[in-house]
Formats: C-alpha cells, sequence, structure tokens
C-alpha cells in the first residue's frame, strides 16, 4: 500500500509540475493537453484522497478493535495533519487571493484605455492620411482631367512626384493600365485593381486601407474623371497607392497586436482566475493528502515499535519470555528495545532456572511418593498442629480412610468417618512435641492386626512426627499357624502312639471275654469296644488331619489339565441334592501344581459347599474358570448359609459345623498358599459364599 | 443545414459541392470582434466505418483557413489557399464561407463504396492565443460545421 502511495505521489507531483509549467509557458503545452493533465491530476488527486481515506478508515477500525499504538497513530496523525493542513490553508487562501488580484490587476481600466488611445491615434492617423491623400488624388486628378490622354504618363509621374505619392495609375473602363507611375518596381499583374473597386469608384471617389501580407499599410483611392478636350467625354480612373511610412505602420500594428493580445486576456479572464485557482486547489489537496499520508507513515512508522513493545509485554505477561523484538535503530526507542531484549533475556534464564528446580523438586516428590507408597508400612505424616501432611496409599488401605480428602486437616477428622478409630487419634494425640523415644500400638481394624509406630522427624521444635502402619495380621496368622503346626505335630505324634494299642486291646478284649460272658454282658462288651474302637478311629482321622495341616510343605508338581480335574470331581461328586453347575467352555487349562493336592483343596471345598447348604433346598455350586495373560481364576459360588462376617474362616480350629475340626479350610488355604496362589471368600449378595482361587502366571 | 453534394464519380476522382451554412456563433463573433486572430481548419475525408475499433481513414485533406479583424483598419481577411480576401464587415465574411465550395477527391471509385465522406469546419484549439486555450472544458464554437455524406 505504502509503495502504491507513494508512486501515486510521485506521478502526481510530476504531472502537477507538467501542469504549472503548461500555466507559465505557452510553447510547452497545448490547450488540449493542459485539459487532459488537469483532469489527470484530478483523477490522481481523487485515487490519492481514496487511498488515504482507505488509511483512515482502517485506522478507526483498528481504534475500535482497541489494537495496540491505534490510539496513539491516530492522535499523531491528527496532530501532524493540523499542524500541517493549517499553515497550507492560510498560504493557499493567501495565494488565491493574490492571483485573484494580480489577474485583476491585468486588466487595469487605465491600460484598457491606454490600447484603445492607442489603437484610436494609429486609426486617426491613418484617416488623416486617407483624406491627404483624397485631396491629392482630386488634385492629381483634376489636372488630369484637362490634359489628352497621350500626356497622362509624364504628367503622372511629375504630380507623383510632386505630391511625394507612392503609386499612380490611370485606368481605362476597361480597367486596362493607360499611365503608371511608381516610386519602385511594380509587377504590373499585382497592382492591377479588381473591377469592383472601379464600380464603388463610380460613385465618385473609393478610397480604402489595406494591409498586405509583409505588415505593410496601404492607402488606396480611385476616383473617376474624365478629359475635358475632345468632343466625347473619355472616362478614366485614377487609382493612387499610397504606402504608410513603416514606422508609423508597424506602430500602428504593434498597438494593434497588444490590444489582440490584450483583449484575449480579457476575453479569458474568468477562465484564467478559475484555472489558476482550481490548480492551486490540486496543490493544495495534493499537498494536505500528501501530508496526511506522510503523517499516517511517520506514525505508524513511530508507534509501530511501542505497538511491538506493548504486544511483547503481553505475551511476557502470559508468560512467553522468549519473545524478542526486532532491533529498531539506534534512538531512544532501540534502546528501549533492546534494554527490553535484555530483559526478557534474563527473565526467561531465570524462567529456565525455575522450571529446572520446579522439575527438579518435583522429581524428588515423586521419587519421594513412589518410595513412600512402594513401602510396606502405611506412612502418615502429621505436623506439630496435628495436622495430616502426607500419606501414602498403603495407609489408607491400612486404615481404610481416604487420606487425599483430609490432606491438611487435623488428624482428629478421620473420627467423623471412621469412628472406630478412636484409640489411633488417643494415641497421636497424647504425643506431645516432647517426646523422645518411639511409642508403638497394635490394634486389631478390620481383621486386620496394625502395629502403629509413632516418630518424631526430628529433634527440632515443631518437627513433623511419622506415623508406620504395619500390617502384623500375616506374621501373627504365620505365628499361630507355626505354634498350630508345632502343636498339631506334638499331639500327633503323642497321641498316634497309643491308639492302636488301644484299639487292638479292645478287639481283644471282646475277642477273650465275649465268649465267657452272658449274652446281655456280652452285647454290652461289644457295644463297648465298638465305641472304644470307633471312637479311636474319630481319633485317628483326628490325628492324621493334624498331621496333614502340619506336615512339611514338599510339593509333587507335574503339569496338569485343570478343567479335566474339575470335571472328574464334578462328576463324582455330584448327586441328587448336590449339583455343580460348570460355567466354562474351554477344554484344556494346563497348570503346573501338585494334583493330588490341588484334588484335596477342590474335594474339599465341594464338600464344605454340601455341608453349608440349607436345609430346605439343594446345593448348587457354580464353577468358573477365568484365564487371562497373567492369572488362572477359579471361583465356587454355592447357595448356602454364608459366613458371619466376623470370623476368618482360612484360620486353624475356625469352624460353623458342629463336627468339624475346622482344619479343612485351614489345609486349603495352606496348599494354595504353597502354590503361590491366593485364596478368599466372601459372602455371595443374596446367599451363600464365592470361593476364588487365583494362580498367578 | 449544410448540404454535401456529389455530381461525379470517375474511376479515379470524385467531384464534389457543398454548402457550409454556417450561423455565427455569439462567442466566435465576439472573439473575432475583439481582433483575435482565429485558424480554422477545414477537413474533407473518407472514413470507413467501424463498430469494435477506430474507424478506418481512406482519404483525407486539410485546408487551414485564417480569419482575422484589424481593427486599426476595420477591416476581415479570410486567408484561404494562398488568397486573401478583405471584407467590410463579418458577415460579409460568413456569407463568402457559405457560398456553394466545389472540390475534386481524387481517390479511386472503388475506395469510396459503402463509407462515409465528412467535411468538418473547426477551429484548433492549440492555434488558438494561450489564454483562450486554458479552458476547463472545450467551447463548443470550435466546431463551425461538419456535414457528413454516405457515399
Amino acid at each position: 500500500m505504502k509503495y502504491l502511495i507513494t508512486s501515486i505521489s510521485v506521478i502526481s507531483l510530476a504531472l502537477l509540475i507538467i501542469l504549472i509549467r503548461s500555466l507559465s509557458n505557452s510553447d510547452f503545452i497545448s490547450g488540449n493537453t493542459f485539459q487532459l493533465l488537469l483532469r489527470i491530476n484530478l483523477f490522481f488527486v481523487v485515487i490519492l484522497f481514496g487511498f488515504i481515506a482507505y488509511q483512515i478508515f482502517r485506522l478507526f477500525i483498528e481504534v475500535k478493535k482497541e489494537i495496540t499504538g491505534s490510539r496513539l497513530t491516530l492522535r499523531l496523525v491528527i496532530s501532524y495533519s493540523i499542524m500541517i493542513i493549517i499553515p497550507l490553508m492560510v498560504l493557499y487562501f493567501v495565494s488565491v487571493s493574490f492571483l485573484t488580484k494580480s489577474i485583476e490587476s491585468w486588466f487595469n481600466v487605465r491600460v484598457e484605455s491606454a490600447l484603445e488611445g492607442g489603437l484610436n491615434i494609429g486609426q486617426k492617423t491613418l484617416d488623416l492620411m486617407r483624406k491627404d491623400i483624397e485631396l491629392k488624388s482630386r488634385s492629381i486628378g483634376y489636372s488630369l482631367s484637362n490634359i489628352s490622354e497621350e500626356k497622362f504618363n509624364p504628367v503622372l509621374s511629375d504630380l507623383r512626384e510632386k505630391f511625394d505619392i507612392y503609386e499612380a495609375m490611370v485606368l481605362n473602363e476597361d480597367n486596362q493600365i493607360i499611365a503608371l507611375s511608381s516610386k519602385e518596381y511594380t509587377d504590373i499583374e499585382q497592382i492591377i485593381p479588381e473591377r469592383e473597386e472601379l464600380i464603388l469608384a463610380n460613385t465618385g471617389f473609393h478610397g480604402k486601407i489595406d494591409i498586405n501580407d509583409k505588415n505593410d499599410i496601404y492607402l488606396k483611392t480611385y476616383l473617376p474623371f474624365f478629359t475635358a478636350g475632345n468632343k466625347l467625354k473619355q472616362k478614366y480612373y485614377l487609382n493612387i497607392v499610397q504606402k504608410v511610412p513603416d514606422g508609423i505602420s508597424q506602430a500602428a500594428l504593434s498597438v494593434e497586436s497588444v490590444f489582440e493580445d490584450y483583449q484575449a486576456l480579457t476575453y479569458s479572464r474568468n477562465s484564467l482566475k478559475v484555472i489558476y485557482q482550481i490548480t492551486l486547489s490540486i496543490i493544495l489537496f495534493l499537498a494536505i493528502i500528501l501530508s496526511i499520508s506522510l503523517a499516517l507513515y511517520f506514525s505508524r512508522r513511530f508507534t509501530m515499535p511501542l505497538s511491538i513493545l506493548s504486544d511483547a509485554t503481553q505475551e511476557i505477561a502470559q508468560g512467553n519470555f522468549k519473545k524478542k523484538i526486532p532491533d529498531q535503530g539506534k534512538d531512544e526507542l532501540g534502546m528501549l528495545i533492546r534494554s527490553f531484549n535484555s530483559m526478557t533475556s534474563k527473565l526467561d534464564n531465570a524462567t529456565k532456572t525455575l522450571e529446572l528446580n520446579k522439575q527438579r523438586i518435583e522429581t524428588s516428590r515423586n521419587f519421594l511418593e513412589n518410595v513412600i507408597n512402594n513401602m510396606s508400612s502405611g506412612i502418615v505424616v502429621i505436623d506439630y498442629l496435628k495436622n495430616i501432611r502426607l500419606t501414602n496409599q498403603l495407609a489408607t488401605k491400612l486404615l481404610g480412610i481416604n487420606f487425599e480428602l483430609l490432606n491438611g486437616q487435623r488428624f482428629s477428622q478421620i473420627l467423623e468417618t471412621n469412628p472406630e478409630l478412636d484409640e489411633i487419634v488417643t494415641f497421636i494425640n497424647k504425643s506431645n512435641n516432647n517426646f523422645d523415644s518411639n511409642r508403638n500400638l497394635t490394634i486389631k481394624i478390620k481383621k486386620r492386626i496394625l502395629s502403629l509406630q509413632l516418630t518424631k522427624e526430628s529433634n527440632k521444635k515443631n518437627a513433623n512426627s511419622i506415623l508406620l502402619i504395619d500390617d502384623i495380621s500375616e506374621i501373627t496368622a504365620a505365628q499361630r499357624n507355626e505354634a498350630w503346626s508345632e502343636v498339631a505335630r506334638r499331639l500327633a505324634h503323642e497321641i498316634k502312639n497309643p491308639l492302636t494299642p488301644i484299639q487292638l486291646s479292645a478287639e481283644r478284649i471282646e475277642h477273650k471275654f465275649s465268649q465267657k460272658l452272658e449274652k446281655k454282658d456280652k452285647k454290652l462288651l461289644g457295644e463297648i469296644t465298638t465305641t472304644i474302637v470307633n471312637q479311636v478311629d474319630a481319633i485317628k482321622n483326628m490325628v492324621n488331619e493334624f498331621t496333614e495341616y502340619s506336615r512339611s510343605p514338599i510339593l509333587n508338581k507335574e503339569e496338569i489339565n485343570i478343567v479335566n480335574l474339575l470335571n472328574d470331581i464334578s462328576n463324582l461328586y455330584e448327586k441328587d441334592d448336590l449339583r455343580i453347575i460348570k460355567q466354562y467352555k474351554i477344554k484344556k487349562l494346563d497348570i503346573q501344581c501338585d494334583a493330588t493336592k490341588i484334588r484335596q483343596v477342590f474335594v474339599n471345598l465341594i464338600q464344605n459347599a454340601y455341608e453349608a447348604k440349607r436345609p430346605e433346598q439343594h446345593c448348587e455350586i457354580e464353577v468358573k474358570l477365568k484365564n487371562t495373560k497373567q492369572i488362572i481364576a477359579i471361583q465356587f459360588i454355592d447357595n448356602g448359609m454364608g459366613l458371619q462376617d466376623d470370623i476368618d474362616i482360612f484360620q486353624p480350629y475356625v469352624t460353623t459345623k458342629n463336627t468339624g475340626t475346622g482344619l479343612g479350610l485351614a489345609v486349603v488355604k495352606k496348599i494354595i498358599e504353597e502354590h503361590n496362589g491366593i485364596i478368599t471368600i466372601e459372602n455371595n449378595k443374596v446367599s451363600g459364599v464365592k470361593v476364588e482361587i487365583i494362580f498367578k502366571k | 443545414m449544410g448540404e454535401i453534394i456529389v455530381n461525379n464519380i470517375d474511376d479515379n476522382k470524385i467531384e464534389i459541392e457543398y454548402e457550409l451554412n454556417y450561423q455565427m456563433h455569439k462567442e466566435f463573433e465576439k472573439i473575432i470582434e475583439k481582433g483575435i486572430s482565429i485558424k480554422v481548419l477545414e477537413e474533407i475525408k473518407i472514413i470507413k466505418e467501424r463498430d469494435y475499433f477506430f474507424d478506418k481513414e481512406i482519404y483525407s485533406q486539410k485546408n487551414y483557413k485564417k480569419i482575422e479583424y484589424h481593427p486599426l483598419i476595420n477591416k476581415y481577411y479570410l486567408h484561404d489557399r494562398g488568397e486573401r480576401k478583405s471584407y467590410l464587415s463579418l458577415n460579409e465574411l460568413i456569407i463568402d464561407i457559405n457560398k456553394k465550395k466545389q472540390l475534386q477527391l481524387k481517390i479511386n471509385k472503388k475506395d469510396i463504396n459503402n463509407n462515409l465522406l465528412i467535411i468538418d469546419w473547426r477551429i484548433e484549439q492549440n492555434s488558438l492565443p494561450k489564454s483562450l486555450q486554458l479552458n476547463l472544458k472545450k467551447p463548443d464554437w470550435l466546431v463551425l460545421k461538419t456535414l457528413t455524406y454516405s457515399l
């Protein structure tokens, strides 16, 4: 756009110069070209005006849109324009006034009168000369009318010389030259007067003034006369030509020429005024438009660095410290921009350092979080005001509290959702800033035995306290199992040895004394010995279960198709009131295990389910198999009576049956754990339990 | 109304006569009376009209005439084809101009068919005094007369 405006401005200026030259120099350019130039100039002025109007419109739009720097640009444009336009307007009006007065002064009344006077003098002079030549002509005519035709030539010559006449001739009625006398050599063909002239002379006299091509003024007279001597009067015409002296004719013609120019000027007086005014107006408009365009250009040039600076500041305010502004020269603005760039560089570096430190802190925090989350103990960090500062996932899991919601709040807030944890709150509250040694607490929460240890972060005042929470349920259970295994092993060893002699002795007593006793006593003895043998068998079975529970964990692993194993057991145990529903479609699922032990597990679970059935209904066991990339899961879902919530059925000697030893499920769990598996049991929503065994692949 | 009459068309010439019938324009009279010399161009041309381009000029003949008035001697002059005629009044001059004029145009007969003969009397602005040239628009008295005839 700026190149376009510049080009048009240059063209307009060039055209304007040509236009002005055409006004001042008449040979430079013709009237047609002047009109063309005027129109082209006006056209370019209109185009420039259009461009500038568009630029100003754009500026107003920018102001409306609140684009940075537009208001300042507008103010500068207005200021510059006013600064330029006012003097220009003054100059314009002075010039127009001066020009109008100057043009008017050309047409001064005195000048016009003088010219008219000069012309009148010329006319009067010529008139006087005409009258003089008329008199001379009449005198010569009179002289010639008294002589015969033969004497015309000498008399005419004498009289011509006497009256100082330029040329004299006598013509007959046929327009033929009879006598001729001339001051200079004359071409006869050229000087023969026209017949019309002679006709006009018939009125008595005919005179005229003529100007030839060489701007010589001639006075010509035509006088008819008759010769007196002959009886028959002959008619002749005397033609006298008198040349006006060069000095007079040149002066008169000069006045006439100036008068002509003056009249031409007078005629175009108003046109001249209008044209000069229009030319000046074009100059004014062009100057105004150029000044506004220059004002626009310089305003934009001036405000551009400020706009860039403002935009850059906004970007920096939004956090883009990489923003750099191109160099804007060596002035104060350039210095400001260099300082700005330096500031942004420093800010960028500081931000980078900050970001780096932040990343380091974040990494450390993540690392710490990972460490804390992967710790085998639950951790709760409590500040000196007893506010929760940091927890790990295990703490949430062990205590059953969503610590994320409680972060930053008092530890005692946990009681709102978990009132059973009052013992822990009391434990925490009892500690004060001065305790030196660790404090411990063991507590049973939701089937878990938790060990809590409260330690102080440092010896400083207001140091944080760290609550370590360990789930010692498995350790306790393992210890208990170990103890029970030892008891069982010893019991088995101590009890099993005398059982066989007792059983044999009872059978021997029956065998030896049954024949000697009466029928009534014999029957009694039989009943007693049978009872002894049965009870000994029962004790043997119990001892065997003890032995089984306390046996060493040596497995005879092999790859078996667990689907076949489940199918075999299902077929074997299904009966009228026990229905096993196989909810799996796979035919083969190999697993590395001790087939005998796993069979024992499945049998045990089916038997337990059958024994826990409701009396009024049949037992239904759904068996499900799930095989994924990570695990193999086997589920036994029955419709029995289910479990009480507060008992751990996998603990030894825990049973819901009247005749059970409480070792069946304990053995099942032991076998599964020996296969690195997990067994869980939970009540179904409606009835019965779901036992799930998970083997990791 | 002026008119053109074609008297004869030969193989290589055409004889025409025309009457200008010019009515004196007041501005023109005023300028002459002020003693300003005026150059008049008599242009005789034959053109072939074209719809989508400039007309083609087949024949052109130009004669310059000059009309002047000498207030010093109160005489009007007409310079035409090397002749110089004087008149006592402008009316006489105009009457002379309006007299029937006969012309002979040397042009092949085949070139004139379906073309347009134009006789144009006009004042060339360039020949006017400079002060009269500087007008915002072309004065209407510059064209004295334009006669056309379809050949």
